[in-house]
Parts: structure tokens; C-alpha cells; sequence
């Protein structure tokens, strides 16, 4: 398993420069009043997702997964492994966020105004788990052929989502789960970041089972 | 024998195709070719092998040990080879070394380097800029730096021009003298195993025709000429396969080669059937012979 880990930080060995690239160009691209607060979550969501696009595509440029399962490995392992990334490549990046933007408060530079806290980690996480845990199964079972549809429909839902999440409470301000769900976020936003990765952690494990289960069935 | 590999009842249909009711015993410390024309099922059966593809129904034991239940532990001790180059293109020799090496418990890093050295590999460059022999080769030091007692090669010559080809034969040569390896090599370009191969399985259409020592397949095979009246006699044509007939006569492909000679001496010219000939006149029409 830490082996196949190991292959998928190996095999972007490019990709990495221009994670730390983004890094700094994120702080300069993002330093106005508006985005400066999310700065941090821009960046860390994109480092993490492009690491981890860039993981499956390498895959896919060889049929490298004849390699792979022509090792000692389980088939299993191989799809653990690619959800174990997901987590690594995260943390990756949030040290990398961290460490810039730690770099950059010390620097003259008027940015950023603050260092990285737990709430954009919290919400890094839950974001690039939602859409990681609908890219993979969807490349699992429709493979490399679909891969630019499933990119665009990922991008589109990452796009629209929050707004039509919005209207949707504006919507049913009066119900009382919305009240209590707006209530719980304003009140205690450590008990919301809870319950944001406690449920995209089930997301990612039914995600994973069903990827197991296509790929477990599959022919290469 | 102690066999090394074992196959019986396999079955897989795919799209269009039909790897059918498959039996195979393959002896250790051989080099095993599998022949066969374009699409007969030779990379089907060694994909459900290495369990690249799921078996529809039968059983495959590699070691004595199911193929599946003890994947693991067989795939430590198999070597493979395929016809195209499925590691990282964009990363070099090394770093794909580096990336391989650690799933094989028995990985010996001077046997590697040993094999760089002999295949003038350049460690330091892509693969995307190697040739397509120069891959084969790296395929082929890898297979061959972990111990592996089982090589696996699927069309490893095909696209290979004749010197690489002879090289190849030769350093698997070379691997059988002490006898701790088996190979298994399949390939459509026969005149590669009748250098090197002990044992020929040949498959045409999803079936296993047969798998014999290849001293006995040539020495069973027989290609028959005679004129084309003789193909009025049943019985005769009934120990033909693949009959070509044309303005002098005809030409066909017959494994009874003692029983033509006892009945019908005179009247046809009997030569040596090579491998080729055996693909070429049994891929041409289902006989009897």
C-alpha cells in the first residue's frame, strides 16, 4: 500500500513545482479584500485536486494499470491506496499553503494578513473530498475516454453548487431544519466543521466501496 | 514434470471473441512458446493469467497455488514482459526502477544494474525517448532483477527488428542453463521459438490446439502434395486440414503423416511441416488432422 502511495508522489514528480508555483502566485492573484480571506482554501483545493488528476492521468497515459496489477499487488490495494493519496496530496498542500503563506507575513509584502487556521483546513478537506469521491468511481467505471466530461462536470458543479446551495436556504428560510442547520454554522462553527468532514467521510468511504467494487469487476 | 503452471475448463468471452474450455499444463524449467495467428486468444489467456482479466468460469494454478486466492505471493516469483510498454513514459529508467523495485521482496538492485550495464540502458533518460526495443529490454532487466522463477512475455519481439530479436532469444537462452526459470513466451513470429523453445502450445480460434514438446510436433506434422483427384477419397481428406488446391494439384497440413504413408505412398509428397506451416494451414480451415 505505501508503496503504491509512494508511486503516486513518484510519478508527478512535475506536477509538484507547479503546485509550489501556484502557491505563491495564488497569494499575489488572490490579494485583494475580497478573496485575501480565502486565499489560503483557493489555493490548497486546487493544489490538492490538480495533484490528484494529475496521479490518475499518469496512469492512464501507458495503461499503467497493467503494470500495476502485474505486481504483487490486490486490486484492493491499489484503489486504497488512490483514496489514501487523496488525503496525503491534501495535507501536502495545506503545509505548502502554510508554509508560503508564513514565508510571505514575514516578507514586506502586504500579504496575507493572517497564517493558515484549522477552518481552512476543515473546509479544504470536505471540498476536495466532495468532488474527489464523485471523480473517482465516475473514472473507474467509464475510464480515460470520459475523463475531460467528468473534469467539466465537476467544474461546473464546483461552480454552481454553492450558489444554488444559497438559494436554496433563502428558498426555505422558514423550515425548521434550515434553521437549525444556519443556527448550528453561525453558533458553533467548530461543531460545523465536525459535521462537515464527519459526513463527506462517509461520503468518501461509500465512494471508495463503490469503487472497489468497478474495479474489482474490470478488465483491463 | 512438475508442472508450474496449470489451466483447466478456462473460459472468458469477450466482445466478438471466445476463449473456450482451455486445459494447460505447462513443465518447469522450460521455455514454453505460445503461438497462434492474430486474436486466437494468446494474450487473452495470458492477461487471465496475471488476472488482468476476470475469468469467466475454470481454474488457474501458478506454483501449485490459486492464481487469484494466492495472488500476492505468485506474482512475487513471476516476471513479465509485454509487447508495449505500459510503465511511466514521462519518468526515466531510474525513477521507474525506483517506483518497481520496492514491491518485490527479492529485488536485487546489482542484478539490475548488471542488466543495465549488458543492455546499454540509459538510466538517466525517459522512456518517451527509447526506442521501442530499448523498452523491451528495461521490461525485460526488471523481470529479471527480482528472483523471478516464472517469466511471463507476451509478443516481446513483435515490432523488434532481428538483431534485438536475436539478442533477446539469446539471453533467454541463456536463462534456461540454470535451470531455475521457466518461460513463457507467446508470439506469432514462430520462427523465434523453433530457436529457443522446448514446448509449443498453439491456439487458434479461443481453443487450445495442442501442446506438445516440440520435438514431436515436428516430428507429427507433416505438409502433403498430391494431385487434386485425391480429395475425392473421404478417408484421406479426412486426415487433411487447411487443403490449398491450385492448377497443379493440392497442398494441405496432416498430423497422421504414418497413416497416409502406410495407404497412400505413391501418390503424395510428404515434407516436414514447420511451425508456420502449422499455424498457417490450421488457422486456414478446421480439418481432422
Amino acid at each position: 500500500m505505501l508503496n503504491l502511495l509512494r508511486k503516486d508522489i513518484l510519478v508527478q514528480k512535475h506536477t509538484i513545482w507547479f503546485a509550489l508555483g501556484y502557491s505563491i502566485f495564488v497569494f499575489f492573484a488572490f490579494s485583494n479584500k475580497t478573496f485575501a480571506p480565502f486565499v489560503y482554501i483557493m489555493g490548497a483545493v486546487a493544489i490538492s485536486y490538480v495533484l490528484i488528476l494529475s496521479a490518475v492521468q499518469s496512469e492512464l497515459k501507458n495503461n499503467s494499470d497493467l503494470v500495476l496489477l502485474s505486481l504483487p499487488v490486490k486490486r484492493q490495494e491499489v484503489v486504497a491506496a488512490k483514496y489514501l493519496a487523496i488525503l496525503v496530496f491534501i495535507l501536502l498542500s495545506l503545509i505548502t499553503m502554510g508554509i508560503i503563506g508564513l514565508i510571505f507575513m514575514q516578507s514586506p509584502l502586504p500579504f496575507p494578513t493572517r497564517l493558515i487556521n484549522w477552518q481552512d483546513a476543515a473546509i479544504t478537506l470536505v471540498s476536495v473530498i466532495l468532488m474527489t469521491s464523485i471523480y473517482l468511481p465516475a473514472y473507474y467505471k467509464l475510464g480515460g475516454k470520459w475523463l475531460q466530461v467528468i473534469n467539466i462536470v465537476l467544474f461546473m458543479i464546483i461552480f454552481f453548487a454553492p450558489s444554488t446551495i444559497v438559494g436554496y436556504l433563502n428558498a426555505h428560510q422558514q423550515d425548521q431544519g434550515v434553521q437549525w442547520l444556519v443556527q448550528t454554522v453561525v453558533q458553533n462553527p467548530y461543531l460545523a466543521s465536525w459535521l462537515g468532514i464527519i459526513c463527506v467521510a462517509g461520503l468518501m468511504l461509500i465512494s471508495f466501496l463503490i469503487s472497489l467494487n468497478i474495479y474489482r469487476k474490470q478488465d483491463l | 514434470m512438475e508442472p508450474i503452471l496449470e489451466i483447466n475448463g478456462l473460459n472468458k468471452q469477450l466482445d466478438g471473441f471466445h476463449l473456450q474450455d482451455v486445459n494447460l499444463v505447462v513443465p518447469k524449467g522450460y521455455i514454453i512458446g505460445i503461438i497462434g495467428p492474430n486474436g486466437a486468444g494468446k494474450t487473452t489467456t495470458i492477461k487471465l493469467i496475471m488476472n488482468l482479466l476476470r475469468k469467466d468460469s475454470g481454474e488457474i494454478s501458478v506454483f501449485g497455488q490459486d492464481h487469484i486466492q494466492f495472488e500476492k505471493e505468485i506474482k512475487q516469483r513471476i516476471g513479465f514482459v509485454y509487447d508495449e510498454n505500459h510503465f511511466y513514459e514521462q519518468l526515466s529508467i531510474d525513477e521507474n526502477r525506483r517506483i518497481i523495485a520496492p514491491f518485490y521482496e527479492n529485488w536485487d538492485n546489482q542484478v539490475f544494474h548488471d542488466y543495465v550495464k549488458k543492455f546499454d540502458l540509459p538510466l538517466r533518460k525517459k522512456l518517451k525517448d527509447l526506442s521501442h526495443g530499448m523498452k523491451t529490454k528495461f521490461a525485460l532487466a526488471l523481470a529479471l532483477s527480482h528472483q523471478a522463477e516464472l517469466i511471463i512475455m507476451d509478443e516481446p519481439t513483435s515490432g523488434l527488428d532481428p538483431v534485438f530479436r536475436r539478442e533477446l532469444l539469446d539471453i533467454l537462452a541463456g536463462l534456461m542453463q540454470d535451470d531455475k526459470h521457466t518461460v513463457i513466451f507467446s508470439t506469432h513470429i514462430t520462427s523465434d521459438l523453433e530457436r529457443i523453445a522446448d514446448y509449443i502450445c498453439f491456439i487458434n480460434q479461443g481453443q487450445v490446439v495442442f501442446c506438445d514438446i516440440m520435438d514431436n510436433i515436428l516430428e507429427k506434422y507433416r505438409v502433403v502434395k498430391g494431385e487434386r483427384a485425391m480429395l475425392a477419397n473421404q478417408t484421406f481428406t479426412a486426415m487433411l486440414s487447411g487443403v490449398i488446391v491450385n492448377q497443379y494439384g493440392f497442398e494441405a497440413l496432416t498430423g497422421q503423416s504414418t497413416n497416409i504413408q502406410k495407404s497412400f505412398k505413391d501418390r503424395v509428397m510428404m515434407e516436414k511441416a514447420t511451425l508456420d506451416d502449422i499455424i498457417l494451414y490450421t488457422a486456414r480451415g478446421n480439418g481432422n488432422a
